[in-house]
């Protein structure tokens, strides 16, 4: 790897280790802290029905799943496009526990993530020897085949093409569904911070800039790797969980889709891989976009088309601008951006201190 | 395990081959070339159908005559491509170009979608059903799949030729091997890269144009058969038009075995094909060739030593 | 005592014998150059010796163990590491964090590690550059970096790999203090390098590969004056080989 391109692999994720540890700490540990408070009161506020709270609620999983994605897609470089196996796997055993073998809601949320987690150790291991696209690749032969084995061969166990319907009595009202997620999610964002000042992180970030020199530094790659996946398949498998509760409708043409892996890496990518608030921002966006727009109807040629029809094309345009022109994301274009002002800011500081001296020094 | 059927299914297996390897040339040229996995192969195959679609529609061009049209057009798109934008992130991690590919998969895939909605179309013309028998075999060919079977085998044919007749192929074979020493002979890597990636394109549009004949397509069409295609490419060990060939051979072989001899079911098929490509990725990196003793001109990790080394010149 | 064995170890790459049949040992405390001419197979032998390259034959002792053919990850874990003769530092870590990721994952692995971090670019001289990302280091100060890294796993063996070449003289002769000192602190060197005055005014003692081969392993003054050595760096004659 040239130097270039592993500069230009690991902007991302520097974008957002700058600043001070004290100071960065308290501004990220008690922004999120204010934050999540705020949006709980907010969602105190809302009627029981509101469209609001479940606009919330999906806003938190997808961010969740933003989060997680990237400890192990961003800070250690290692793009899967695999997670849909961790969300449809939190999804069914979650339901299936609580349906079948009636399990508390918690325990079967917990044992869906823990079967997420160790879903990821078995493909996470093997896979972990390839490098660059061959990892990516073969993670979307492991999504296909996953989706396969429990649409066909366990139809007995998941409903197959007809899915899985729970019974009303595990599910949460609107308010309750809207304080899970929004606790979950600030869980992730933390864990997220704390991972990416950590031991862990900190490994992850070399490996993914230089693997051989990581390696020669001590640095179990595998390992660490195996690690940010299984904490990023726990994480996607809670969101899982949640949404069957939340839903109690499960099918794997939808848990198990591909579009939910490819949904990860957008959000990721787009907000800023390897930064911290990258994936929020990118979740943001998408969501946005999808409930903003998700009604609307565009006419083309005479013919009405849904918005959610073709949305992906217009996050694959976004994607292909960020990649293009600002891989670190929309995070990096806004750091970019304030830099600019800070710069101007900076030289006219300068210039102001030059006409001052030459005033002192100068013109007799 | 159903004997009886062996024939007729290995046949039929042998005819999907040709198909398989045609529509994996052209990812293993790009990736040859520049060390790049065109993961927009599966929006490319669903255009060139589109378009063979539009040909016949349009103008009445027989749909068997349209990947006369289609190549070069696709070709002078892929070159274009290439210029514009892809070029850009040469020599940047793979990942990158991955997901650069990816979204140009998602831009034309929606576009396919608003142009053409998401109703499957086929094309039906009087050949595309008829078949033929073999009465001493016990055997009904499809007329399509063996013309698509030849039109595979002439295109490796070609290919072949041209790799190891022409300049322009033995340029892009020698950037294949090492692009950094083709540089230094002189060969115009940058040109070779544009012109490797047309025809890269321009392949996979010949198999989507073949594909519009045999099978219904929508804009969603294409995302088993890349994954299958790359399964391939990988069987192949990567840059040699013969693995691919082989490749497609024992993939296809597998798949129809699996259901038509073995008895599984046909809604698993495609697990042959997704469990092929992790397993062989895994424990075979550098593909059949590698089980044969025959080392990919790419490959970095060294098998043990062969011959004796004639002066022990350490360059 | 010896720290480390290299037992026939040849390393082949495809019908290549990049390092052939390699004997050699180093004692606890020694600094030991290595040289040959471009191409020698000295960097091979470091791969080797590192766990980078498993040993195609042979074996590697170290500290009375076999490491050949140990994820380099193990290789450092037992007190080898060794510097990269094009300069790689984590580009978008700051100088700090890059010793830190050998402090924290290295060999020895107690104390604060953001102090021992601060402590070992005190050593090198690079503590006031600490927290500047290591992309916008100069050349020199990336080697130093590449040295410090090294140090921060706490090796008991630390390979060298032309951290030298390519600094000017003031840079180079502040090198050989800070390889002198190491020394001092009781880590046992091998050390690639061209530059015959480095590699002379630093080793203990001195192996010389060529093809692959060692031709000669004794003191620096000695392998001046070795023919074998002497014809192979001019390399005129018809070699036998």
């Amino acid at each position: 790897m040239t130097v270039k391109e592993r500069e230009r692999q690991s902007t991302a994720a520097a974008a957002t280790r700058r600043a001070g540890p004290g100071r960065e700490a308290l501004f990220a540990v008690g922004g999120a802290v204010l934050a999540a408070a705020i949006l709980a009161i907010f969602g105190l506020t809302l009627p029981a029905n509101s469209y609001l709270l479940f606009s919330g609620f999906l806003l938190f999983l997808f961010t969740t799943q933003s989060l997680a994605w990237n400890l192990v897609g961003g800070y250690g470089g290692q793009t899967s496009f695999g997670h849909a196996t961790f969300y449809g796997i939190g999804a069914y055993t979650t339901a299936l526990l609580q349906e079948n073998a009636g399990l508390h809601p918690v325990l079967a949320l917990l044992a869906g993530a823990l079967g997420a987690a160790v879903f990821s150790v078995i493909w996470g291991y093997p896979l972990f020897r390839l490098r660059g696209f061959y990892f990516a690749i073969a993670t979307i032969g492991i999504a296909e085949a996953t989706r396969l084995v429990a649409l066909s061969p366990l139809r007995e166990l998941t409903g197959g093409a007809s899915g899985f319907r729970m019974s009303t009595a595990g599910a949460g009202g609107r308010t309750s569904q809207y304080m899970t997620a929004l606790a979950l999610v600030l869980a992730t964002f933390l864990t997220s911070y704390w991972v990416r000042n950590s031991k862990l992180g900190l490994g992850l970030f070399a490996l993914n800039m230089d693997p051989e020199a990581a390696e020669t530094l001590g640095v179990d790659t595998t390992r660490l790797k195996a690690i940010s996946l299984a904490l990023s398949a726990f994480i996607v498998g809670l969101t899982g969980g949640i949404y069957a509760r939340a839903f109690l409708y499960i099918n794997p043409n939808d848990v198990f889709a591909f579009s939910v892996s490819i949904a990860m890496v957008l959000m990721s990518v787009i907000g800023g891989v390897g930064t911290l608030i990258g994936p929020i921002l990118g979740a943001v966006i998408y969501v946005v976009i999808q409930d903003q727009l998700g009604a609307a109807q565009i006419t083309f040629r005479g013919q009405t088309f849904q918005f959610r029809d073709v949305q992906l094309g217009l996050y694959g345009l976004l994607l292909a601008l960020i990649i293009l022109f600002e891989p670190a994301g929309l995070v990096g274009l806004f750091q970019r951006v304030a830099g600019r002002f800070r710069r101007r800011g900076g030289t006219q500081a300068v210039a102001e201190q030059q006409a001052l001296l030459r005033n002192e020094t100068g013109d007799e | 395990m159903d004997l009886g059927n062996i024939l007729p299914v290995t046949v039929g297996a042998i005819l999907l081959a040709g198909l398989y390897a045609t529509m994996s040339y052209g990812l293993g040229l790009i990736y040859g070339v520049m060390r790049i996995v065109n993961l927009s192969h599966a929006g490319i195959m669903m255009l060139a159908a589109y378009t063979t679609l539009m040909l016949y529609r349009s103008f009445g061009i027989e749909p068997y005559l349209a990947p006369v049209i289609v190549m070069p057009l696709f070709f002078v798109i892929g070159m274009g491509f290439q210029r514009l934008i892809v070029r850009r992130i040469t020599g940047a991690a793979p990942i990158v170009s991955l997901l650069l590919l990816f979204s140009v998969w998602l831009i034309i895939q929606n576009a396919a979608y608003l142009i053409w909605s998401g109703n499957t179309q086929s094309i039906l013309r009087p050949y595309t059903t008829r078949s033929f028998r073999i009465e001493a075999l016990d055997l009904t060919i499809g007329w399509m799949r063996l013309g698509v079977f030849l039109a595979g085998v002439v295109t490796l044919i070609i290919l072949q030729f041209f790799l190891t007749r022409t300049y322009l192929g033995k340029a892009i074979r020698a950037t294949t091997q090492d692009r950094d020493s083709a540089k230094l002979v002189g060969i115009d890597v940058d040109r070779i890269s544009m012109v490797a990636f047309g025809i890269g394109i321009a392949l996979s549009a010949l198999a989507g144009a073949l594909f519009s004949m045999i099978l219904p397509f929508n804009p969603d069409f294409g995302r088993v058969l890349m994954l299958k295609s790359f399964a391939v490419i990988v069987l192949g060990g990567l840059t040699s038009f013969v693995g691919i060939a082989v490749g497609a051979l024992v993939l296809a072989l597998a798949e129809e075995w699996a259901v038509g001899v073995f008895g599984m079911q046909t809604a698993l098929k495609d697990l042959v094909s997704f469990s092929a490509l992790v397993l062989v990725l895994i424990l075979l990196p550098n593909g059949l060739p590698s089980l044969l003793g025959r080392m990919p001109v790419w490959r970095t990790k060294p098998a043990r030593p062969t011959t004796a080394p004639t002066g022990g010149k350490a360059a | 005592m010896a720290l480390l064995e290299v037992q026939g170890v040849s390393r082949y790459f495809g019908g290549l014998r990049a390092v052939d049949h390699v004997d050699m040992v180093v004692g606890e405390g020694e600094l030991v150059g290595l040289i040959g001419p471009n191409g020698a197979g000295k960097t091979t032998l470091f791969r080797v010796i590192a766990g980078v390259y498993p040993p195609s034959a042979g074996q590697v002792i170290f500290n009375g163990e076999s490491v050949g053919g140990l994820h380099p990850n193990r290789v450092c874990h037992k007190g080898i590491t060794s510097t990269h003769q094009v300069v790689r530092p984590f580009p978008a870590l700051t100088v700090l964090e890059n010793v830190l990721v050998g402090v924290q994952y290295g060999n020895v692995r107690s104390g604060d590690p953001r102090q021992r971090a601060r402590e070992v670019l005190e050593f090198v001289g690079l503590a006031h550059r600490a927290d500047v990302l290591a992309r916008n280091l100069t050349l020199p100060d990336r080697k130093r970096l590449e040295v410090a890294r090294a140090l921060g796993t706490g090796p008991k063996l630390l390979l060298l790999d032309e951290v030298i070449a390519g600094l000017n003289q003031t840079e180079a002769a502040r090198t050989m203090d800070l390889i002198r000192s190491i020394k001092r602190q009781g880590v046992t060197i091998l050390m690639i390098e061209h530059n015959m005055r480095v590699i002379m005014g630093l080793s203990d003692r001195i192996v010389v590969l060529h093809h692959g081969e060692k031709i000669a392993d004794a003191p620096p003054e000695q392998v001046s004056r070795d023919p074998k050595v002497i014809e192979a760096y001019l390399g005129e004659s018809p070699v036998s080989a």
